[in-house]
């Protein structure tokens, strides 16, 4: 018995130690905030891309050069993960002093309580951003989301197979269909459907603003049933179920339409300027040649504006380190980095001033459309509001109908109490 | 001769099952050893003409660094293992060698706990590692994987030991010597098959988890393989064939590791799970 | 005088109470502090939160007790029963398939033959794979565009054209279930071999002297003999089926539409996607239940077997 107790006791001191030795190495960390440099942490999805992995590791280097007394850890997350990660963490006070996330997560955040408003450090900086831009990290007055990536929205097109791009829906049907019976085993077109995908919303709004529709309207109110959105729905449902110029949308994500227009599946999808990147390919590649052009026009120009954005831990003790650290993630040079590296659409309103963007015959396209960029909607809890969208879309697409389906959602918003607060 | 016919078309069908059944691994192994831009060729590459080992490099040693979710998954199942033993054999053998009033609920508890899924108690275990101060350490995860583990360990391994005859042990009594020393001498090398069996159910169960270490682990250098392979699924592109290299480099030392002990796991689970 | 007695009677007792030569009490203590300290908690934890209104990421809406109120909600709601009635549906399918397959499978191995250690390392290979990896693999082969398994049906021309396999319920829902065989089938299979291998041979080579057939046999002698195996493998089978997330979750989201949510993929959608806590725990409770159930008749044959 003894014996065994022994060897029971030893084995609990060996893992208790293991654990010990880790708690000492942060142990560590904390004591050394109070003496010498400040530790923030700092949470980044999508750390995954070694491209982007490397990028951030420069800027961090550099903010440290520059900032000796500061030191930044830099945490990483799957995007899928992150958003459940974040609001776990929140829930037991776990949570990096500097997060980057998606915008649409602001609003869930701020009433968790579990982020600062910045207007102490950013009501200056803040106008260094578009119009279209600068509320969307705002609820009331308070500034709660600094914004660091965004994008617009275009038509990818195969620059063999159409010559002119279509501009108005009815043409972009036409076209479809004229690529399609030209190609044997091309679809015209590329929408998506899939589930649990914020892109499947955005698609799908994309043809509601472009409609002279809205989500919500200025106070708040739920228009998603209004007559134009469910027109746009008929459109999306359309181009699967009467047109047939789409492969089954509800398998894909936006991330899979530039695959299948790589492959030569496709000629044509609407997407942001990372799709280039998934390619990787240029424009006017020898063997699948692409240009871009700005959407089709509905009864309007329009898209949606997909922002990710920069907020700060409520709990954080260094708050001022923090700032700096935005400040200089977002400043113009280290932001026009940022840009570059990813391929994004270039954020600060000086930046697409940079002839990098404006003059380059790919990147100027994405820069005209944020003219007619659209806000997400603000909703209080994006991943709910997301799946009553998303099953509207799928059973739509499946032939129920568009203006029952939207009724049920605006109803089961409304029930969930998911309007924005203005 | 016609003995050695006689089982030919046992073998065929055999064949032709397992040819169906391990059709995925083929193709997570020739993925693997694709270029990226060859993985989306149609019609499909059976056998990629060649073999881009540097894949498995890139993977092990370069941008991913899987070795370190790796070693991680290695500490994490192989002490998931230990503690479950070292909880289930003592219960395993006082379900056995006693006899006592709660010993039907308890077996009854233990029969249910071992029925849940994770996702059911992770909302309260999230909570219980945090007051222990165990989030983001491996330990957490060890403790957490061994809740699920363990009372499967303790039914195996009660199963295993009442097909053990007493007597042995009542032989070892008259000679005087006390009962650890019973256990230690006798019953323990015994039953050997049977905890080693019990072993490798909580090696491989927490070798595969995915759901706990992604609630409680957070730090990138702790992270075990189940989550460093969701990594792969980036926000806009899937890199398939880094992904399939890093599948490749979870699911076979597990299973020729396993192809050595399956007899002993199997007899050592039918015992225990079914009483033959 | 009397109380010394006493007192040292207490003692006896209690020393007789610990002491590992009478009593289990420190062989049972490990695993009993285990329990206490961390199930009995997260347990009490979920039981309470299911009578709660909690949605973290809305304070707005508060937290407060609200009695059954969840239940009433939940097993009002015509979306729970049909969530029910797919999982029940899903966990059959799935079953019925491994059962079929595994004791196909079985039947072969049982066979004296050469290389039977090597069939069955190369079979258990699905088992061992890690569930994400699974997932992924077989996402890969069902997709509509570069799928293997498309280009398969096509060159064969059991298909005219690439089935969108995850992209439409009905073979969504076959889908899944067919990935979750793939990983059970194994397993299985060496349990009910195992079985197999307990019937004793002159049974069968008697019947066979009878003048009974192969398929005879197996239906009047094997299956009956096995019944109480196959029985509680089955069983644990329903049981590791019902419960199965690891597969449903990174192939499809529970989608399309509501087409592959199963009432664990639900509980996790509401705890961890919409972060309302009380609906979550109240659907994990019921799942407890219907476990607890499936626990009850597998303790009920194991005893059963046990007497025969």
């Amino acid at each position: 018995m003894k014996k065994y107790l022994i060897i029971l006791l030893t084995l609990v001191f060996v893992l208790a130690s293991c654990s010990s030795n880790e708690e000492e190495a942060t142990g560590e960390k904390d004591s050394s905030k109070s003496e010498g440099p400040v530790t923030i942490s700092f949470i980044q999805p999508g750390l995954e891309k070694p491209q982007t992995k490397k990028a951030i590791e420069k800027t961090v280097k550099r903010f440290e050069e520059e900032n000796p007394d500061i030191k930044v850890d830099v945490q990483g997350v799957g995007w899928k993960q992150a958003y459940q990660k974040l609001v776990t963490g929140f829930q037991s006070g776990e949570s990096p002093d500097v997060i980057y996330g998606g915008t649409r997560w602001m609003p869930a955040f701020q009433a968790m309580e579990a982020i600062k408003p910045l207007n102490e450090f950013a009501e200056e900086k803040i106008k260094e951003y578009p119009e279209s831009l600068r509320s969307s990290g705002k609820i009331g007055d308070e500034i709660y989301a600094i914004p660091r990536s965004f994008s617009s929205r275009t038509l990818y097109y195969r620059s063999d197979l159409i010559e002119e791009p279509p501009k108005t829906w009815d043409e972009l049907v036409k076209k479809a269909k004229q690529v399609q019976k030209e190609n044997e085993g091309m679809f015209g077109f590329g929408i998506s459907g899939a589930s649990g995908a914020v892109s499947t919303t955005t698609q799908y709004f994309n043809y509601v603003v472009q409609n002279g529709g809205e989500v919500f309207d200025k106070e708040g109110n739920v228009q998603i049933n209004s007559p134009e959105a469910v027109e746009a729905l008929e459109f999306y449902r359309d181009l699967y179920t009467k047109h047939k110029i789409t492969p089954n949308p509800l398998e894909y994500t936006r991330e899979q339409l530039p695959i299948l227009f790589k492959e030569g599946k496709l000629a044509m999808f609407v997407n942001g300027p990372w799709a280039r990147g998934i390619m990787e390919i240029e424009q006017d590649d020898e063997d699948t040649p692409f240009k871009v052009a700005k959407l089709p026009k509905g009864e309007q120009m329009g898209n949606i504006l997909v922002s990710d954005s920069l907020m700060m831990s409520a709990d954080t003790e260094h708050p001022e380190a923090a700032w700096k650290f935005i400040e200089h993630l977002t400043s113009l040079e280290e932001q026009k980095k940022y840009d570059k590296n990813e391929g994004l659409v270039p954020i600060l309103s000086e930046e697409s001033e940079d002839p990098y963007f404006k003059e380059d015959p790919f990147f100027s396209k994405f820069v005209e459309m944020v003219e007619y960029g659209h806000e997400q909607p603000k909703v209080t809890a994006w991943e709910p509001f997301q799946d009553i969208v998303i099953e509207a879309v799928q059973k739509s697409l499946q032939g129920e109908d568009p203006q029952k389906l939207l009724d049920n959602a605006a109803k089961e918003i409304k029930k969930q109490n998911l309007e924005p607060k203005q | 001769m016609k003995n050695k016919w006689r089982n030919a078309p046992v073998h065929i069908g055999l064949w032709i099952t397992l040819i169906i059944l391990l059709f995925p691994v083929w193709i997570m192994i020739s993925t693997s050893l694709q270029k990226y831009e060859d993985v989306f060729n149609w019609p499909p590459d059976w056998l990629p003409n060649k073999p881009e080992w540097i894949n498995f490099v890139n993977v092990w040693l370069g941008d991913y660094s899987f070795h370190e979710p790796f070693f991680n998954s290695i500490i994490i199942s192989v002490s998931t293992a230990l503690i479950s033993i070292v909880i289930a054999f003592p219960a395993a053998y006082a379900l056995t060698r006693f006899k006592f009033k709660a010993k039907n609920l308890l077996l009854l508890i233990v029969l249910v706990t071992q029925m849940f899924s994770p996702i059911i108690l992770i909302v309260g275990l999230f909570q219980l590692i945090q007051t222990y101060n165990l989030l983001n350490t491996l330990i957490g995860v060890i403790i957490t994987n061994s809740v699920f583990t363990t009372p499967m360990a303790v039914w195996l391994m009660y199963g295993y030991l009442q097909s053990i005859p007493v007597t042995l042990e009542q032989a070892a009594f008259v000679d005087g010597a006390s009962r650890f020393k019973s256990i230690i001498r006798i019953t323990f090398p015994l039953a050997a098959p049977g905890v080693a069996m019990a072993g490798i159910y909580a090696f491989i169960m927490s070798w595969n988890d995915l759901i706990i270490p992604l609630i409680l682990i957070s730090e990138d250098s702790l992270r075990p393989i189940s989550l460093a392979l969701t990594d792969f699924a980036g926000q806009n592109v899937v890199y398939w064939h880094e992904m399939m290299a890093a599948s490749v480099i979870s699911t076979l030392p597990v299973a020729i590791l396993f192809s050595f002990v399956q007899n002993l796991f199997v007899k050592g689970f039918m015992s225990g799970a079914v009483k033959e | 005088m009397s109380s010394q007695i006493k007192k040292e009677r207490i003692s006896y007792k209690l020393r007789k109470m610990v002491s590992p030569e009478r009593s289990p009490f420190f062989f049972l203590l490990p695993l009993f502090l285990f329990l206490v300290l961390m199930v009995a908690y997260p347990i009490g934890r979920i039981i309470y939160l299911s009578f709660t209104q909690n949605i973290l990421t809305r304070p707005d809406l508060g937290v407060s007790f609200n009695g059954l109120g969840n239940y009433t909600a939940l097993l009002g709601s015509i979306e729970f029963w049909a969530t029910v009635l797919r999982t029940v549906l899903w966990t059959g399918l799935s079953v019925i398939g491994k059962c079929l397959i595994a004791m196909y499978i079985a039947l072969l191995l049982a066979k004296n033959i050469a290389f039977k250690r090597l069939y069955m390392g190369l079979l258990l290979i699905p088992w061992v794979t890690p569930m994400v990896v699974a997932a992924v693999v077989w996402k890969w082969l069902y997709d509509g565009q570069f799928g293997t398994i498309n280009y398969i049906l096509l060159q064969l021309n059991i298909i005219q054209e690439p089935i969108i396999w995850l992209g439409n319920e009905l073979s969504a829902f076959i889908a899944t279930a067919i990935v979750d065989m793939w990983i059970g089938i194994p397993f299985l299979a060496l349990m009910l071999l195992s079985g197999l291998q307990s019937v004793p041979v002159e049974l069968s080579e008697s019947a066979s002297i009878d003048g009974a057939n192969a398929i005879q046999r197996f239906f009047f002698i094997t299956l009956p003999t096995m019944k109480p195996i196959i029985l509680v493998a089955t069983v644990l089978t329903g049981i590791w089926t019902f419960n199965s997330f690891g597969v449903i979750w990174p192939m499809t989201n529970g989608g399309p539409v509501q087409a592959t949510t199963t009432l664990v993929v639900d509980a996790y959608k509401r705890s961890f996607g919409a972060f309302d806590m009380g609906m979550g725990a109240t659907i994990a409770i019921i799942i407890f239940l219907i476990l607890l159930g499936f626990t009850i008749i597998y303790k009920r044959l194991l005893d059963r077997q046990g007497e025969l």
